[in-house]
């Protein structure tokens, strides 16, 4: 017998490198970690856009307040609730009176003193997917408890909540951040400090319905002013 | 080590592994031929783990480039952010008693200009002189550092204290302007022409300007930079207007005067000297050649024509930024203290 083969001994003898599917085997375990090592590249990027965009969304929304000043009758703004302030979609975009932009700002307001010339605004910036979609504020009736940091929707209004999306009060003007949602339950940032009754969500539309499957909101940052208007 | 495959060795080996009884050869001998890589395991392994650190430095190389842009557009929205809440708080503090003037020109690296009078306690910045209002001016100056780069100019942003009696101990005075408000409220429009918008303390500050500095002077006169890299301004005001939209009259960011600009209600161009003229803004485009394009200028004369607000729109150039996201524009609209 020229050799001998079976034995253990004998074949742990012959094998003391690795063989080419152990090696593949490692490189295999190797690219798994890597690939999730570089999972985390994506997020760290989305929180780095977030910071850039949090600063041009102040800047957008304290022009939203001064362009409101200049427009917005007073008699437009009538009731004592938050409700939408009609504005052109030219005038709504950043830079100012341009078609073209992705970028721009929506207006909730109420009146608090008629006599005084006090209203408050919600202005809220955004930044839309594509030129052609529009922003919008949709509400729903609900009640939730003030330091209730967890909001539960049917399952027909479970398209509103979105990452990153204000929930406004529409009795007070107070709001707070959705952070994670799952299914119907959206997590809040904080209570709204209020019993709500009308809670106002910002989502992107497109053809005036909402766009589906969107994950993320377009909202950017959020101003709350008490200010009077011009017209 | 690298071990030679023999196929003489492996179709028949000389010595073989074991012995008929099955017991292992010496330990020494063993581990001497079976330890190492064939050169095709070991090119194999090397060419896979090639692509995989290709692909793993094309990812991070991506990464790498979007954080660099994010670091860049943080830095110059930052900028921006600062310029925004400067411009904001002067414009609230206009004062009506004095003036507010905005001209174009067609001298490119002195173009356009904004300057107002604000009240309040003004403070000078190069002595212990106190006013009680100031004079704020806005514009696009060239850098005499880098003089020749339009993408590099200033925005331009100086202030002088409006006082009568400026503190002898503090000359020579770079921030103080010896004029009061009731003498400024005297003055007609060609006094403000030539006493105030062709005054030396605007025109001759300009040429100093110098980032980076080189003298203690060019030191002391950093107050007057909002930013460098500002590569292209425009200022633009409304009067409130807003039919079809608002309105916005003056010379937009791409250099074209606004067409709406011919439609301006209210203005006044013609005899704009005369008394009787003075309840409407006097608006001045007939100006050509080196002295200008237009020039429109309010006064406490006509202080319910002043605009509702001011549209101030500039773009900034990070040298670090890729070529594709320079001159980034930003647009401020503020309105006046009413």
């Amino acid at each position: 017998m020229a050799r001998t083969i079976g034995h253990p001994v004998c074949r742990r003898a012959r094998r003391e490198g690795f063989s080419l599917t152990e090696v593949l085997l490692a490189l295999s375990i190797l690219g798994i970690g890597l690939a999730m090592v570089m999972a985390v590249f994506p997020a760290a990027i989305e929180e780095s856009r977030n910071s850039v965009e949090n600063v041009l969304g102040t800047i957008i929304c304290e022009n939203g307040l001064s362009i409101c000043k200049v427009r917005v009758p007073r008699a437009s703004v009538a009731g004592t609730t938050l409700a939408p302030v009609a504005l052109s979609s030219s005038a709504r975009t950043y830079p100012a009176d341009s078609n073209d932009a992705t970028r721009g700002f929506l207006v909730l307001g109420r009146r608090l003193n008629v006599v005084r010339n006090e209203y408050q605004l919600v202005i809220v910036s955004y930044a839309k997917r594509q030129v052609s979609n529009d922003v919008k504020a949709e509400f729903i009736g609900k009640s939730i408890d003030p330091n209730a940091t967890q909001l539960t929707v049917n399952a027909g209004q479970k398209y509103l909540l979105q990452l990153g999306s204000p929930v406004i009060d529409a009795a007070t003007g107070n709001y707070a951040t959705i952070l994670a949602v799952n299914d119907q339950t959206a997590v809040l940032d904080h209570g709204l400090g209020s019993a709500g009754g009308t809670l106002y969500f910002i989502i992107e539309t497109s053809g005036g319905s909402p766009l589906s499957g969107a994950k993320v909101s377009p909202a950017m940052t959020v101003m709350v002013a008490r200010t009077g208007l011009n017209q | 080590m690298i071990r030679h495959r023999d196929k003489t060795r492996d179709l028949a080996p000389i010595e073989p592994a074991c012995n008929t009884l099955g017991t292992a050869r010496l330990p020494s001998m063993s581990m001497r031929k079976g330890k190492a890589f064939t050169l095709i395991e070991l090119l194999v392994a090397v060419v896979i783990l090639s692509l995989m650190i290709t692909m793993v430095s094309m990812i991070l190389s991506q990464s790498q480039k979007v954080v660099n842009v994010a670091q860049a557009r943080i830095r110059s929205n930052g900028a921006a952010a600062n310029i925004a809440e400067m411009i904001r708080q002067d414009l609230r503090s206009v004062s009506k008693n004095g003036i507010l003037c905005i001209t174009d020109t067609s001298q490119a690296d002195r173009s356009p200009r904004m300057l107002f009078t604000t009240a309040g306690v003004a403070h000078s910045v190069t002595g212990t002189t106190r006013g009680t209002g100031a004079f704020i001016a806005y514009g696009q100056v060239a850098n005499q550092a880098d003089a020749g780069n339009p993408a590099n100019r200033i925005l331009w942003r100086p202030g002088w204290v409006l006082t009568a009696s400026p503190d002898a101990g503090t000359q020579p005075w770079m921030d103080i302007w010896q004029l009061d408000f009731s003498t400024l409220q005297g003055y007609t429009r060609q006094q403000v022409n030539k006493d105030v918008i062709n005054n030396s303390a605007f025109t001759g500050a300009v040429g100093n300007l110098r980032v980076p500095p080189n003298t203690m002077t060019e030191i002391n006169r950093l107050w007057q930079v909002a930013t460098t890299g500002c590569s292209r301004l425009s200022i633009m005001w409304t009067d409130g207007n807003t039919a079809g939209g608002l309105r916005w009259y003056g010379r937009d960011i791409n250099g074209n005067l606004n067409p709406k600009d011919s439609g301006w209600t209210g203005r006044n161009s013609t005899n704009l000297d005369d008394p009787a003229n003075l309840s409407t803004p006097e608006y001045d485009g007939s100006q050509s050649g080196t002295d200008g394009v237009y020039r429109v200028l309010w006064t406490h004369h006509n202080q319910s024509a002043w605009p509702k607000a001011i549209k101030v729109r500039f773009a900034l150039r990070d040298p670090a930024m890729p070529a594709e996201f320079q001159d980034v524009d930003y647009e401020v609209i503020a309105t006046l203290g009413q």
